[in-house]
């Protein structure tokens, strides 16, 4: 009787299961990367990665290892939003964007905006949010299609590269970051700039936007250094500096755990005051040798704040100039002000008096003295 | 009109809690932050606490309400206080309310699916295995739903733990500076947020079917204390990661931010939680059916095996007619407004009158 019972609805269940289409992996193409390229006029030439999968040999005795070469396929076309169905044209396999993890704009095509691209981005349930976006100081179809020393496909060589360039020496930047930003108030978004050098590909700064248009950048490695110690804690990264006089040398630190606070006194006139406040820990990894090493770490430390907030003090005023606000310095002034507003402070910004100070506190000195 | 419920098919006080906690979760935690920071900002989430302080207020006049009539549930009383035919056609009002209630559950749920995982997949064929599912845990009786109510706890307590993932993205300083709103933006999204909270109106009807009810009181109000702490967290962890203009634009917060959310085995978090969350939905889905069918049975006095398929078919149908987002959406705001009017103010409203009516009757 029960298993009588039981008989209609699992025969019942049956019958949705023609209903969708089912995508086998084997059967589809996933797109890891897409760089889109500046034509002209409202045209876009839209560059997709596709990572190809060969089994290898297996000759390491273990499993079958396999290797990945790189098919890409490029179109141009009005909108390039999506992959143009114009592209699946040109793909044995349908191309399925669950798995991108990068996506690259060429600078002229920053410079025009990427409001569009960035609304699809929000808007499709398909892209993650820890993806990179990227801006490239060159074509980005040279760069997905290049050859690369490294033997991975060149999605998973770029993902890598900025994954770890960001642990250490950029500041935090994913789609979420930047959606973060581009839709919030008093903070611009940033991106990092990467260019193809021969069989490499290298991050040679970090691109500044102000609603979706990039507008300027800043230079690789101590600026982004200093960028990045005003922005966020952060563990790792060096900085290389110059000791003048008594004697003059190159002396370079590891950062081993860096703190950044804000404070902002009024947030609301003309010319509001904010003090960015830096503790640092370091390591100094190279330095003469001296005959009073107490002494000396401490001017080195003394030179070294001194240095670091003179260029930092820089930075922002070129930024106050730009009228961006990558640090955020907005957001920063708005949780710590009542009755903020955004179009005043927009107006107040250039005005702000922003004094950075720096502790440095050297921890160690390596394994000799 | 005593309802005598045998104790067989009574629930133990404590699983109060889990009844009154899983109806008030479901669909409404998807998205709720982004309609009450547009009221109140940033200092939204002070309008969670208040809501939450006001569904004690509710539930304790519940209490006082059945614990004083003495047939039991809302359809007893409802026909106590009101008469025969006028408290027939009230009872009638808020069957058909309690149904559009699941319907709006069930159609919210199917929309997500839809959005985000099968967008081909056709409204009627999930509708189909949706219902049939509830269906299977409906006929099992109280007790059964109950169990629902119990395993959804336990399945949706792991997605909770989830939210650690944006927590390494967040900016404290979004809730920065506290209180700046006035007390009366915080009071209008209270109303809003109240929405959110409806589900425990059912609380009413299966009332009778909990073992010793007084006991239950601490258990009902420690359900309610678990939802508003859950909606707290969640709306926190929501401001810190969201900015505010991002929030604007975002329909589905706690999905969205499932896409941070990143394991080893898994890329993307959002198709295995949006799965996990049919077990979230599934109680609301399963005690709504059950309570309408309760309730029918009194109503029309008729077996419940002939009220459960009707009831099923009646969902099946009205849930493939809409068809686009914003029929949902009107749906979603038209059942919260009529919702929030049954528990705020015809709750109340019924508390003064039985107050009044015992005190006319008592002298005689």
């Amino acid at each position: 009787m029960k298993i009588k019972k039981l008989c209609l609805p699992i025969l019942l269940l049956f019958i949705p299961t023609g209903c969708l289409h089912s995508t086998v992996i084997d059967d589809i193409r996933l797109v890891q990367a897409i760089g889109y390229d500046y034509v002209g006029d409202d045209l876009v030439l839209s560059t997709v990665a596709v990572p190809n999968y060969t089994m290898g040999g297996g000759e390491s005795g273990g499993g079958p290892s396999s290797s990945a070469t790189t098919d890409s396929f490029s179109v141009i076309s009005h909108t390039g939003k999506a992959i143009p169905t114009k592209m699946q044209t040109k793909a044995q396999q349908p191309l399925k964007l669950g798995k991108v993890n990068t996506i690259l704009f060429d600078e002229d095509l920053a410079k025009h905006g990427i409001d569009d691209f960035v609304d699809y981005l929000n808007r499709d349930p398909v892209i993650g949010r820890k993806l990179y976006l990227a801006v490239v100081d060159g074509s980005t179809q040279e760069l997905l299609s290049g050859q690369y020393e490294e033997s991975q496909a060149v999605s998973i060589y770029l993902n890598d590269l900025i994954k770890q360039n960001i642990k250490y020496n950029l500041p935090r930047m994913n789609l979420h970051e930047f959606l973060y930003s581009y839709f919030g108030q008093g903070k611009d978004p940033i991106l990092p700039i990467l260019k193809k050098s021969g069989d490499h590909i290298e991050i040679t700064g970090i691109a500044l936007f102000r609603n979706g248009k990039y507008v300027g950048k800043i230079p690789i490695p101590n600026k982004t250094f200093i960028f990045k110690l005003m922005s966020q804690p952060f563990e790792g990264g060096a900085y290389e500096f110059y000791l003048k006089n008594n004697p003059s040398a190159y002396i370079s630190v590891l950062n081993t755990g860096s703190k950044v606070t804000y404070s902002v006194k009024n947030g609301n006139s003309a010319s509001p005051d904010i003090l960015i406040h830096v503790k640092m820990k370091a390591i100094i990894t190279e330095a003469p040798l001296r005959s009073n090493p107490k002494e000396y770490i401490n001017k080195i430390s003394k030179a070294m704040e001194k240095d670091i907030e003179k260029q930092g003090e820089q930075l922002v005023e070129k930024f106050q100039k730009m009228s961006v606000d990558p640090l955020g310095l907005g957001a920063k002034t708005r949780s710590q002000t009542r009755g903020w507003d955004f179009e005043k402070w927009k107006d107040h910004y250039p005005n702000a008096d922003v004094k950075l100070k720096v502790d440095i506190q050297v921890k160690q000195t390596g394994i000799t003295e | 009109m005593k309802t005598n419920i045998s104790e067989k098919s009574q629930v133990s006080p404590v699983m109060t809690l889990f009844l009154i906690h899983a109806m008030q979760v479901g669909v409404g935690i998807l998205g709720f932050e982004r309609y009450i920071s547009a009221i109140a900002g940033h200092d939204a989430w002070m309008a969670v606490i208040t809501t939450g302080i006001s569904t004690h207020i509710v539930l304790w006049i519940m209490y006082r309400l059945l614990e004083k009539s003495s047939g039991g549930d809302l359809i007893a009383l409802q026909q106590e206080l009101f008469g025969k035919y006028i408290g027939w056609g009230l009872n009638f009002l808020v069957l058909i309310y309690f149904l559009s209630f699941v319907l709006t559950i069930l159609r919210t749920y199917i929309e997500v699916i839809q959005v985000w995982i099968f967008p081909e997949f056709s409204v009627w064929a999930l509708g189909f295995i949706i219902l049939l599912l509830a269906h299977s845990f409906v006929i099992g009786g109280f007790r059964t739903v109950t169990g629902i109510c119990f395993l959804s706890f336990i399945y949706g307590a792991p997605l909770f733990i989830v939210k650690y993932f944006p927590l390494q993205y967040a900016n404290f300083s979004n809730l920065m500076p506290i209180m700046e709103q006035s007390p009366l933006a915080i009071l209008k999204a209270t109303k809003v947020m109240t929405l959110s909270f409806l589900g425990f109106g059912l609380f009413m009807l299966y009332y009778p079917f909990i073992k010793r009810p007084k006991q239950s009181k601490k258990w009902a109000h420690f359900g309610l204390l678990t939802t508003t702490y859950t909606y707290l967290v969640t709306a926190l962890v929501s401001y810190v990661y969201f900015s505010q203009g991002q929030l604007k634009h975002t329909i589905w917060s706690t999905l969205s931010l499932w896409k941070i959310v990143s394991f080893p085995v898994f890329e993307r978090f959002e198709y295995v939680g949006i799965t996990i969350w049919l077990f979230v939905v599934l109680p609301n889905i399963c005690l709504g059916i059950w309570a309408v069918t309760r309730g029918a049975k009194l109503l029309f006095s008729v077996r419940q095996k002939i009220i459960i398929p009707t009831v099923l078919i009646i969902l099946f149908i009205s849930n493939g007619l809409f068809q686009n987002r914003i029929q949902v959406d009107t749906l979603n705001s038209l059942i919260s407004t009529v919702g929030f009017y049954f528990l705020y103010v015809y709750i109340p409203f019924i508390f003064i009158y039985q107050c009044v009516l015992l005190k006319v009757r008592k002298p005689s």
